[in-house]
């Protein structure tokens, strides 16, 4: 565990705010459209950095569905040719695993989109505001 | 840019309008992330007149058509009384740009997506629905020669440009060359378009060397939900908000053809209804700017064909995946190092929300309606 992160965090909304209340409000046209994807890109960072283990669980808990051994080169693509072969024709508890693992990563980048009862569902919801 | 350009193009356009031309500035437009896109500033006989000018940019997306073919599709489109900028000429000419180019007419307006739904305001948007759902409808009415019907329907030379002569040339010269099909590069039509929908999003994934199960899922259950279709036409494949301009309420041009290819119409409608391009509109499941059966009516009255609402649900799903799928090739452009850019890096993340969109609308009870007699029967 690096214990830095939490630090890190903090630098990274820290830029943001600067950024969005002193740059981009005085900025326009192309400045401003840099501006904003620059944030958008530090707050993505800030909330990778935040839900880190919520993003390798939710991925692992999915990728735990993968055949084992399996001759692909990786547990995902092992899984994405059982779901074309129609093995995992609409299976609850893939599905289940595969929305919190897409609602985690959506929650990193565009948390905005999420639902309060997705964020619920990932157990996310005290850690991310909808 | 140098004078030099300037000069080589200004020659070039004297040649193809056969009239005293002068190109006076090129400036960048924004977007197009697939060409590079100019608006060309030039004096033609003494009157200063905008053209736009497409060429490819350094990376462009598998999908994408050149510019020779694209041309050819607004050729068409225009004389088929679809809304598009005036086609001018297409040069081959490497030494005039660095790069074969189109020139089109400048349409006036917004194209932007989220500004055109911000835009509009309530007495807009029932007229600019109609009129979005009459401009596919044409598109549609163009047929695959191989089918022997018409390649180009019958169209009121009214509709075609406000310009009669200019209208009757181009429709002449479009049914000359229907004689040699010029849209015969978009090869024969698919016998089941979905599935191989389904199987180019696989194909451009496995390009992609990335394994994306939450998008498999969605694309599985297309492969089995999505109905076979019951004709094919010409489809846009982009038709969008964001891919058509809006002047003071009213649609001047469908842009952005480099994806079009023959198809079931029903798709068309579902990439427009999907909620991934309906802005801050959600609510408006026409793009973010109506009503969804109001655009099916005003379709159904232009096209004369009914709506398969069951397919157009269906392919909104596709549309998602598809959408995701861009996204990450856009990323790739910048995670490859072939074209650094934030904003494309941005638009890869993209693909995380469009993943999650194609989810919630194929949660396992939409995968039992088949054996109940539901959707996709």
């Amino acid at each position: 565990m690096n214990n830095s992160h939490p630090a890190l965090a903090d630098f990274l909304a820290a830029a943001e705010t600067l950024l969005r209340n002193k740059v981009i409000v005085a900025s326009q046209g192309d400045a401003r459209f840099a501006g904003l994807m620059v944030a958008s890109a530090l707050g993505m960072a800030r909330r990778e950095i935040a839900l880190g283990k919520q993003l390798e669980s939710a991925n692992l808990d999915l990728l735990e569905l993968a055949p084992q051994p399996s001759p692909f080169p990786d547990m995902a693509a092992a899984l994405t040719q059982l779901i074309r072969g129609g093995l995992m024709d609409g299976q609850d508890e893939l599905f289940r695993r595969l929305q919190v693992d897409a609602i985690t990563r959506t929650a990193v980048t565009r948390p905005q989109v999420v639902s309060e009862h997705e964020l619920r569902l990932a157990g996310l919801h005290e850690l991310v505001a909808p | 840019m140098p004078d030099d350009v300037l000069l080589r193009l200004s020659g070039w356009m004297e040649r193809v309008l056969a009239c005293r031309a002068q190109v006076t500035a090129l400036i960048p437009l924004k977007g197009g992330g697939i060409q590079e896109n100019w608006t060309v500033c030039a004096t033609v006989r003494d009157t200063p007149r905008d053209f736009v000018l497409r060429k490819d940019a350094e990376a462009t997306i598998d999908a994408s058509h050149s510019r020779r073919n694209e041309f050819a599709l607004i050729t068409a489109a225009h004389a088929a009384g679809v809304t598009v900028p005036e086609p001018i000429a297409f040069c081959d000419d490497v030494g005039v740009m660095g790069a074969p180019f189109a020139l089109m007419a400048k349409a006036p307006g917004v194209g932007l997506g989220s500004k055109v739904v911000k835009s509009l305001t309530d007495a807009d948007r029932p007229a600019l629905t109609e009129r979005l759902a009459r401009e596919m409808a044409r598109i549609h009415a163009i047929r695959p020669p191989t089918l022997r019907n018409p390649h180009l329907e019958p169209v009121e030379r009214s509709r075609i440009s406000a310009n009669p002569a200019r209208s009757a040339s181009i429709l002449r010269q479009a049914q000359d060359a229907a004689d040699c099909e010029p849209l015969a590069f978009l090869g024969k039509p698919p016998t089941d378009f979905a599935t191989a929908e389904v199987a180019l999003m696989r194909d451009w994934l496995d390009r992609l060397a990335l394994s994306r199960p939450g998008l498999e899922w969605a694309l599985r259950w297309c492969e089995l939900y999505i109905p076979r279709p019951r004709e094919t036409t010409l489809i846009h494949r982009d038709f969008r908000t964001g891919n058509y301009m809006v002047d003071a309420g009213e649609l001047t041009a469908v842009l952005d053809w480099e994806f079009a290819c023959w198809g079931d119409p029903m798709f068309d409608i579902g990439w427009l209804m999907a909620e991934c391009w309906r802005f801050s509109r959600p609510d408006l499941e026409a793009g973010g700017v109506g009503e969804r059966a109001a655009f099916y009516t005003a379709y159904e009255q232009e096209s004369g064909r009914k709506v398969n609402d069951s397919a157009v649900r269906a392919y909104e799903v596709l549309a998602h995946c598809r959408w995701a799928v861009i996204a990450l090739q856009q990323g790739d452009r910048h995670t490859s190092g072939r074209e650094p850019s934030l904003e494309h890096a941005l638009t890869g993340k993209m693909a995380d929300e469009l993943e999650l969109m194609a989810l919630r609308l194929t949660r396992p009870e939409r995968w039992r309606l088949r054996h109940d007699g539901g959707l996709g029967t």
